[in-house]
């Protein structure tokens, strides 16, 4: 038995010593970076949630490399490329994860299980007390979704990658997958590992933003509420907002309309009080689909996949859309402490990325270090759910608007 | 093309504030309705209520002081037993004055 020989026992390693340099550098590279991700999840760095399926999914696929019949190096997790309706169904009969990627990735179907989920943890009560101040706010959190554009058209990428790219300031995972989908198509795999891999980052990034651009003593702001009758916002009155404001939502940005039916049937849900409906979208179908949702990303940086040519420029372009949401977000929220003079805390500006809840969360956290008597949860939470309407109707601008600028 | 982008954005923020006035629009529209007002009734019965309550017992305590004022302070000490006695206050004061009575 010669060395070769030896070698094809062990397909992993054979199709890693025939690979190219740069192929073989970057398997080992990924298996390092998902090994690390699951140490950094497991450290409560990066979302735990979505980082220990994506980082083992990552380090398994690239080990995982065999030589296919034909010749060709090839996995049994997963291929995306594939187009061919009969090679389909065929890879569907071999590849495990195939079924979940075709049928609940690629059609977005499982972005819309986490927007339900998200929809039934959501509060809408809060949109309501304040809704020019969220929206307000909401936009300005958007800054990296448009200024991102004419820095990615002046690194050479067109106008539709551009706006995908773009799209990861709105830090709305699903939103960032529907773009792709519907505008870059031959890059939306890459794109959204990207997105989904600095949504995590923003658990951990943020913070330090936070404590740069905001000076403790404004960290540290109580909001004086001002003392009005307090007006019960019943479950009834939240069911009739989400169903009017989810019908005139789709009827004015159709593209998005699955996204805004998922997250609103996820509030009318929770308002009509069916407590096992409401268990089961906001544990199991929720937990299961971001869990999947991880393990299919993980799956899908497969070296020879990810070393497309963009992928290096779209993770430049990716931390610098969420950098300047974020640094937008903190601008706002200092536009509203000047015109509220003085009682508004700035960090709740950090929630416009509308990361739900993550960021609303982050800026409590950052608040509560420094004074642990202020509480800014309830406008954070409101700046949140307008993010993501804001980034709806961005998703909506942009696969409606940029096919009109070429044609 | 910074331009299209520009109009891209000023058309998101112009749709944005067009949906927070829709939510405001609404909010309004929805708590002007029936149920809403009857809520609204409902919390103005209760706080109605919570201001009679108040100044009954703010009167009580006025007729107390008055009362008070015009004693002597042997008469005070009366006084309180029997408003406390009257009151039904528990084992505690009934046993405190049989005590102090004991005492004596």
């Amino acid at each position: 038995m010669n060395f070769d020989e030896f070698l094809s026992l062990f397909q992993g390693i054979a199709t890693l010593v025939k690979s190219d340099t740069t192929i073989l550098i970057a398997r080992i590279g990924l298996m390092l970076l998902g090994l690390l991700l699951i140490y950094l999840g497991k450290k409560g760095i990066l979302e735990p949630l979505l980082m220990i399926p994506m980082g083992l999914g990552m380090a398994a696929i690239n080990a995982g490399i065999m030589f296919m019949p034909g010749g060709k190096q090839g996995n049994l997790f997963v291929d995306p490329l594939v187009t061919d309706y009969n090679q389909l169904i065929d890879t569907l009969q071999i590849n495990f994860l195939q079924p979940i990627y075709t049928l609940t990735f690629s059609n977005g179907l499982i972005a819309c299980f986490v927007f339900m989920g998200i929809g039934v943890l959501l509060d809408v009560g809060y949109v309501l007390q304040r809704p020019y101040m969220s929206m307000f706010l909401a936009f300005c959190g958007e800054l990296g979704t448009f200024a991102t554009i004419p820095i990615a058209l002046a690194m050479g990428l067109n106008l539709n990658d551009s706006a995908s790219i773009a799209m990861v300031g709105g830090a709305d995972g699903p939103m960032v997958l529907f773009t792709s989908l519907s505008l870059s198509k031959e890059i939306f795999v890459p794109i959204t590992v990207v997105a989904y891999l600095y949504l995590g980052l923003t658990y951990g990034g943020y913070p330090y933003l936070i404590r740069l651009l905001v000076p403790k003593r404004l960290r540290g702001i109580k909001m004086e509420r001002k003392q009005v009758k307090v007006k019960p916002i019943s479950s009834g009155i939240k069911l009739a907002f989400a169903s009017v404001l989810c019908t005139i939502l789709c009827l004015l940005f159709p593209v998005a309309a699955p996204l805004f039916f998922s997250l609103f049937i996820g509030v009318a849900i929770r308002e009509s009080g069916l407590t096992h409906i409401i268990a089961f979208i906001g544990g199991p179908l929720l937990y299961g689909s971001t869990f999947f949702l991880g393990l299919t990303l993980g799956v899908l940086c497969e070296a020879n996949l990810i070393l497309n040519p963009k992928v290096l420029l779209l993770l430049v372009l990716g931390i610098i859309s969420l950098l300047l949401s974020g640094i937008g977000g903190i601008m706002g929220g200092y536009i509203m402490y000047f015109i509220k003079r003085g009682n508004f805390n700035p960090v709740i500006g950090i929630a416009a990325v509308s990361c739900v809840p993550t960021t609303a969360k982050v800026a409590q956290k950052e608040v509560s270090k420094v004074n642990p008597e202020a509480f800014i949860l309830p406008e954070a939470i409101a700046v949140n759910i307008c993010g993501v309407i804001t980034t709806a109707i961005i998703a909506g601008i942009y696969i409606t608007m940029v096919p009109l600028f070429h044609g | 093309m910074v331009g299209f982008v520009l109009k891209m954005a000023i058309v998101a923020f112009v749709i944005s504030m067009f949906m927070a006035f829709v939510i405001h629009m609404l909010y309004a529209i929805i708590t002007s309705t029936t149920i809403s007002k009857y809520y609204d009734q409902k919390l103005k019965d209760e706080y109605d209520r919570a201001k009679r309550i108040k100044k009954i017992r703010m009167q009580r305590i006025i007729n107390d002081i008055k009362a008070i004022e015009s004693m002597e302070s042997s008469e005070i000490v009366d006084y309180y037993y029997g408003k406390r006695s009257m009151m039904d206050e528990g084992d505690f004061l009934s046993k405190w004055k049989k005590n102090d009575l004991n005492n004596k």
